[in-house]
């Protein structure tokens, strides 16, 4: 969830989803540090990253959780996207099966049932264009069905890597709910929200 | 919300914040350093609105002469003007007086203090300084101060210092001056200011002059007063009042009406430039400014300072009176604005007066650079009589403009050229810099807005310091005459003070290239006392009594001199400065921020725990039932720079942390920076763990996942694989009947094969029979076994076993047999493997161990020998269950487990009857069956088990009785 802060900042926890080799580490490593290796060692958990973006006078922090992409650990994935405010779906454009799985990640968290998630379709490895099997059409098209943000992304040349976080931070604040009285919001989901007052930061 | 907040939460947010509550883990300057951060974050987002504001409405009530209106909230009653309403006009010009503006500045000036250059760039500015010290008169009619304000040439802001500005009688030291006097001049310098260059000749500067002679007319003839009031000594203060004196008569002669007018106005202005220097403050420090010239300030004013209430309901009764009055004025000054309005003026605009009996300051700045000028406070330091009274002190004015803090001392020294008058000047500087004090309200606190003068950035001291030339009077004289400056200067006290570090120790003075200020005959050219015999005065020994000084890297001096104005008995002296501020560019820092975003991200980053996992498959190899493995290492390395704390967690997070056929040692703990910690991993399968034949359907594979959460720093997976060897434990007896090949080769599709007729039995045939044809299929080989290796009559010690106390048999105590008593677990192993494996069993395997076995095989099924619907009747009536025991069961039994338990009861029958004479006993018996054949459930609680031991006791003893 998107956590308001003192002075109307968010906290979002964020989830990259997709199949192994998409290429989720690489954008977030790109986005939070700027480097891109050609060779990213496969991720077996969950790495936790956070990095800050101000937007629009709001100030998001995201608190990112790159996921495994392997499908072995594909039962973990609840534990990350439950409670998110925003994810990343992630395949690989020269991939039609990882292109395949990436609407399953999709229908997957659209049947989890936060109807505030952020979620963007992110067709990574752009600068492959040689060896493109999802075209841009496809990716859009099915964005476009599924209300989802959807962009082409390439880690290694860092194209529009910055812009999926900027316009998911943008995103946030009219994604974000309002404030429910307390004492109505008892179910699962509600007891796993974190309460900002001892949270906060300030 | 919990206050804990370690153990990791679902929606994984809270994950970040345990850190912030072991200090231990994150280095204070780092939390510090965050928070500044999270500040810094906040006041971001209001910055593009600040910046991105319109300018504040620059309002007519800008203008002091408009200010002089001040009178509407008056006229409805008020009457004083309280300091809420000094805010909420002061308010009308600093809207960006938010929570959010403030809270950018206090990060901007505090927190990203020291990085200042990195987000500003200077603007230039000058400063026209001037100084005079007016001999306690009022501006005589056509004075003009366009020389002394350099006005054709423009500065940006104008501090104008005053000594003497009403004369230093008893009357105005101990009760004050309403700011009559002030406000005359005031006016001056506004029209000085906003007069120029407009064309003299205009139509709206006829009625200006209109305007100015009303403003004046009181004004006794414009006439010098013979023989001002000698300030110099305070026995002479008497003798001013009574000048004074005669003055009021005039005055109130000259038409109480208009004098009542233009007290009322001008004492509104002065209130009003009051309630500005003291408007940033809530509780503003003075509520009225012509008052504040009491005497002293603060603390020492206590007990001497006049309320001047009274004063001020009596002059707005006559201003209410005199409304016409009022309305010319207002059309003045409407006339004013609209001048300015067609550009033919400059603006500006008065942003501080303030006044202590005879010295007195005021700030002016261009109207454009208004909105950039916050924090305005003044102070009042009264070192005259006793050492804190007003008529010899200074006041001084404190004020932020951009992002440079600037502070104009004003003041008037001790006079006299005695020996150790100059000391006594020198004492009065320190004096004045000790305890000149710029009240701070907490957020300008927090802004760290200085409170005292040194704390400035810019400093210039203006003011009749009063130091005379140390030299012969006929000398100074001399050299006056010659224009020899540099000879004088070299005996001026000011400098041999400063040389000898006892006064303005690192201020700088400029270059003195103009004639003692002090002291003329007024209206002259002539020094007092060139002509002693002719005038008879007191012989007055020219001196540079009136200065200007500064300090501040920011400051140049371009211009120092004097203007030659004969009102007074000085000259007075004028200083330009060009300076500098520090301006916020507001791209730099935005930038500056991102990165200080970034190094709070990357700090927060670094200060998170670092740590790898190897292996990240454990190979636990093959896995026995029963028998745990040997357990397998797990490393966690600290590759970060802090202690990492971890935890192994459940996949849905409420669960167990692992599977629970997988034992992992620590389950958490805590790993230093650099260090390793193995943790230990080892697995055991049985019936109660693990669905064995779903094992088996998986080819055997057992496989499960750690989820290693490292608090602060990331999930691990940890996968953990181990190759089942299938055992007859834990299968269906539907299942394991129907493999005759031992169970070890039993694969998936044996299992998927073999079995399935349990279903078939039920639904073919009804009644007994159909139990008597499944009797055959259903009783599994290895039960056989186990049942014959008992009946041995050689291994009557099973029997012998069961006649120990109650729950010793499985136990394997009895010590009859060496070889195999050392550990029961491992004997019943080797049983178990023989049977899986069709080997024989181990040599010298006792009756007991065989026992132990079959309760072990008994208990391993996953459906229960005796069903849950006989469970429940014997728990629902026990008394009726009890009695009716064998047709209960015989009708409760699952057709495949009909044989099974037939031949059960039949052997166990028959070893009853074998060890009787031995003393078993069915109650034992029945004791360690009824723990085995209704499954797992309530094993535990004491009465029902008592009921199970005693159903089943009736069913053996049905047996043996029959």
């Amino acid at each position: 969830m998107a956590t308001p802060g003192a002075g109307g900042n968010l906290q979002a926890k964020l989830v990259l989803l997709g199949d192994m080799g998409a290429g989720k580490s690489s954008l977030v490593l790109r986005f939070v540090k700027g480097q891109f290796f050609d060779y990213q060692e496969s991720t077996i958990g969950a790495a936790f990253l956070t990095q800050t973006v101000a937007v629009n006078d709001v100030t998001v922090k995201f608190e990112i959780w790159d996921t495994a992409g392997q499908e072995r650990y594909h039962s973990l994935a609840p534990m990350y996207y439950r409670g998110a405010a925003a994810a990343i779906v992630v395949y690989d454009i020269t991939n039609t099966e990882s292109f395949t799985r990436a609407k399953n990640w999709v229908r997957e968290l659209q049947r989890q049932g936060n109807p505030n998630l952020v979620i963007a379709l992110a067709g990574n490895k752009a600068d492959l264009a040689s060896k493109r099997k999802v075209e841009t059409e496809e990716g859009q098209s099915y964005a476009d069905e599924n209300g989802l943000f959807f962009i082409e992304t390439s880690a290694k040349s860092a194209q529009n890597v910055n812009e999926v976080f900027y316009e998911i931070a943008r995103k946030l604040p009219k994604a974000a709910p309002a404030p429910q009285p307390q004492g109505l919001n008892l179910n699962a989901q509600g007891r796993t929200q974190p309460k900002r007052s001892c949270c906060s930061t300030s | 919300m919990r206050v804990s907040l370690r153990k990791p939460h679902i929606a994984g947010i809270t994950v970040l914040k345990p850190i912030e509550h072991q200090g231990n883990r994150w280095p204070k300057r780092q939390a510090r350093m965050f928070a500044a951060t999270q500040e810094i974050f906040r006041a971001q987002q209001y910055l593009r609105k600040w910046v991105g504001k319109a300018a504040p409405q620059a309002g007519s009530n800008d203008s002091p002469s408009s200010r002089g209106a001040l009178g509407s909230p008056k006229k409805e009653g008020t009457t004083s003007p309280t300091s809420a309403e000094a805010q909420s006009r002061w308010d009308n010009d600093q809207e960006e007086e938010s929570p959010r503006t403030l809270l950018r500045r206090k990060v901007i000036r505090g927190e990203l203090r020291e990085l200042r250059s990195e987000f500003t760039d200077t603007l230039d500015l000058s400063i026209h300084v001037a100084t005079w010290n007016v001999n306690g008169r009022r501006p005589p009619d056509g004075l003009e101060l366009d020389e002394l304000l350099d006005v054709e040439n423009p500065a940006d802001i104008y501090v104008v210092g005053f000594q003497e500005i009403v004369p230093l009688n008893a009357n105005s030291v101990l009760i004050g001056d309403m700011g009559e006097a002030a406000a005359r001049w005031e006016a001056l310098i506004h029209e000085t200011l906003v007069a120029y260059p407009a064309d003299k000749e205009s139509g709206g500067m006829e009625a200006q002059k209109n305007a100015d002679e009303k403003l004046r007319g009181q004004e006794p003839g414009g006439d010098l007063p013979e023989g001002g009031p000698d300030s110099e000594a305070a026995d002479d203060a008497q003798r001013g009042d009574d000048e004074r004196g005669v003055e009021n008569e005039e005055k109130k002669g000259g038409g109480a009406k208009a004098g009542a007018e233009i007290s009322r106005g001008e004492d509104g202005r002065g209130n009003d430039a009051a309630e500005r220097s003291s408007g940033g403050l809530p509780n503003g420090g003075s509520e009225t400014g012509g008052t504040e010239s009491a005497v002293g300030t603060g603390p020492e004013a206590d007990g001497t300072s006049v309320d001047s209430t009274d004063l001020i309901e009596t002059l707005e009764a006559d201003w209410h009176a005199d409304a016409s009055a009022k309305e010319k004025l207002d059309r003045v000054e409407g006339e004013r604005d609209l001048r300015a309005a067609n550009g033919a003026t400059r603006r500006y605009v008065q942003v501080a007066s303030k006044q202590m009996v005879g010295v007195h300051v005021c700030v002016w700045v261009r109207k454009e650079i208004r909105k950039h000028v916050r924090s305005v406070q003044t102070s009042a330091v009264g070192v005259g009589l006793l050492g804190v009274l007003g008529n010899k002190g200074s006041v001084s004015v404190s004020l932020l403009l951009h992002e440079s803090t600037l502070c104009f001392v004003c003041s008037h020294l001790t006079s006299g050229d005695a020996e150790g008058d100059e000391s006594r000047r020198s004492g009065d500087v320190s004096e004045i810099t000790r305890r000149t004090y710029f009240t701070r309200s907490l957020a300008e606190q927090q802004q760290n807005l200085p409170a005292t003068i040194g704390e400035h950035d810019q400093r210039i001291w203006l003011g009749d310091l009063n130091y005379r030339i140390a030299l012969p009077d006929e000398e100074v004289r001399e050299a006056v005459k010659k224009q020899d400056w540099e000879t004088l200067v070299e005996s001026d006290q000011l400098r041999l003070e400063q040389n000898a570090k006892q006064v303005f120790v690192d201020w700088q003075e400029g270059k003195i290239d103009f004639a003692p200020t002090y002291k003329y005959c007024p209206g002259t050219d002539r020094y007092v006392g060139t002509d002693p015999i002719a005038e008879g005065e007191k012989r007055r020994t020219p001196a540079w009594c009136d200065r200007v000084l500064w300090k501040g890297d920011y400051l140049t001096q371009l211009k120092y001199g004097r203007a030659e104005l004969r009102t007074g008995d000085h000259r007075p002296v004028k200083a330009r400065f060009a300076t500098k501020a520090d301006v916020i560019v507001p791209e730099k820092l935005e930038a500056l921020l991102a990165k200080l975003r970034a190094k709070a991200d990357a700090d927060e980053m670094n200060s998170r725990p670092v740590c790898s996992l190897s292996p990240q498959i454990v190979h636990l190899g093959d896995i026995r039932y029963g028998v745990p493995t040997p357990p397998q290492p797990l490393q966690i390395h600290n590759n970060g720079a802090v202690r990492a704390e971890f935890a192994f967690v459940d996949v849905g997070g409420s669960g167990p942390p692992c599977p629970p056929w997988l034992t992992v040692t620590p389950l958490k703990g805590e790993v230093a920076a650099g260090e390793v910690l193995e943790v230990s991993v080892s697995a055991r399968v049985d019936s109660a763990s693990v669905d064995v034949e779903a094992v088996i359907e998986r080819e055997n594979a057992l496989e499960g996942i750690l989820v290693l959460r490292v608090h602060g720093g990331g999930d691990h997976f940890v996968s953990v694989t181990g190759n089942y060897l299938p055992s007859s434990w834990g299968l269906r007896l539907t299942k394991l009947a129907a493999f005759s090949e031992p169970v070890r080769g039993l694969t998936r599709v044996d299992l998927g094969r073999v079995g399935d007729n349990d279903g078939e039995v039920k639904n073919a045939v009804t009644g007994q029979v159909s139990k008597e044809v499944a009797m055959g299929q259903t009783v599994p080989k290895e039960v056989i076994r186990l049942l014959d290796h008992l009946m041995q009559p050689e291994q009557a010690g099973g029997a012998d076993s069961m006649a120990t106390k109650d729950g010793d048999a499985a136990k394997g105590r009895s010590p009859e047999n060496g070889e195999e008593a050392e550990d029961p677990e491992a004997a019943q192993a080797a049983v178990r493997e023989s049977l899986d494996t069709g080997a024989d069993f181990p040599p010298g395997t006792s009756g007991r161990t065989a026992l132990a076995a079959l309760f072990s095989f008994l208990a391993a099924l996953p459906e229960p020998l005796l069903s849950k619907s006989i469970l429940t009747a014997i728990e629902a009536d026990f008394a009726t269950a009890k009695r009716e025991a064998v047709v209960l069961v015989e009708q409760g039994l699952v057709p495949s487990h009909y044989g099974m338990y037939e031949l059960l009861m039949t052997s166990f029958a028959e070893l009853l009857n074998r060890g009787a004479e031995k003393g078993l006993s069915s109650q034992a018996l029945a004791s360690e069956l009824a723990d085995v054949i209704f499954g797992r459930s309530g094993v535990k609680e004491d009465k029902r088990r008592k009921q199970r031991v005693q159903f089943v006791k009736q069913l053996l003893d049905d047996r043996t009785n029959l």
